[in-house]
């Protein structure tokens, strides 16, 4: 017998499937309905501009990371040390930097600037105060095998743009850092997904 | 025989002719009712835009309505917005709200 060291029973094991590249990154006003709101199993999530409230792509986006913030309280007992750790999820926050410039009206969300003016051959924004009463629903979907359509989503329902932005105006090209989208937890949504949904579409992985 | 002289002598009898009355009608103006179009703003922004006809129209944000000139509305209908960065294409400005 070859000896391995696995457990005996049932297993499950990760799938040889490596993700690459950053997922394009779609933002609307969270008074929108999400595209599925919800599916048939309850979960909201996509995306569906309309008139009032139209869908903007983040353009460019380069060093895309996505990361929570938890509360960890260790449960102390001065006998025999820590004995447990509770946990709370806070936020989800979603950092990026981005390429794209224009257009102003789709940069100023991003950069929390005021309502816009446009007209033929101009646009203007104003930089005031931040509407701190402004939420979007952001949608990330990667598509990891055209091929075959296998994709996968993150659905985030309540969210701001946070942090300070530094837009840099370097000789290799402009860019704006320090981006960073927070999303909150969602009153209204059920209680397993009051942050988000993350989805996957594979149907050879996934008979 | 003499001639009776209290007959009455009709010989310059004339009648009174009116004169012709020509009324003053009003100018008669074909004005053709100016047809308009209604347009919805989908810029989320303030546009203003001027159409080939010079009008220019102001939209307050995106969903309002304007009545545009039929004559304009092809121009704005063909305006876009956006680009190609990313997998994005350039989106129309305006839609016909009817």
């Amino acid at each position: 017998m070859l000896v391995t060291g696995t457990p005996i029973g049932t297993v499950t094991s990760q799938e040889e499937l490596y993700l690459e590249g950053a997922p394009y990154l779609f933002f609307q006003d969270a008074i929108a309905d999400p595209l599925y709101n919800p599916d048939s199993d309850g979960y909201y999530y996509g995306m569906s501009a309309t008139t009032l409230y139209p869908v903007y792509q983040v353009g460019c986006p380069e060093g895309v990371t996505l990361t929570e913030g938890i509360t960890m309280n260790d449960i102390q007992c001065d006998n025999i040390g820590v004995k447990d750790t509770v946990q709370r999820r806070n936020f989800i926050d979603l950092t990026l930097t981005i390429r794209s410039m224009f257009p102003l009206t789709t940069l100023r969300h991003m950069l929390n600037l005021s309502a816009p003016n446009t007209g033929t051959g101009y646009e203007t924004v104003g930089i005031g105060s931040i509407n701190n009463a402004k939420y979007y629903m952001v949608y990330a979907p990667k598509v990891y095998d055209d091929d075959a359509a296998d994709w996968i989503l993150f659905h985030f329902h309540r969210c701001k743009f946070v942090d300070a932005w530094t837009i840099g105006m370097a000789l290799d090209g402009w860019n704006v850092s320090g981006l960073k989208i927070r999303a909150y937890a969602d009153d209204n949504k059920p209680a397993a997904q009051k942050f988000g949904v993350v989805r996957r579409f594979d149907v050879d992985a996934l008979p | 025989m003499a001639k009776r002289s209290n007959v009455p002598v009709y010989s310059d009898y004339t009648v009174d002719k009116e004169e012709p009355i020509y009324e003053e009608k009003p100018t008669i103006v074909n004005k053709t009712k100016a047809s308009y179009t209604l347009v919805r703003n989908l810029v989320d922004a303030r546009v203003k835009a001027t159409g080939v006809s010079g009008r220019e129209y102001v939209w307050s944000g995106a969903a309002d309505v304007v009545e545009v000139a039929s004559e304009d509305v092809e121009g704005l209908l063909a305006k876009r917005r956006g680009g190609n960065c990313c997998g994005g294409k350039p989106s129309p400005m305006f839609e016909k709200a009817q």
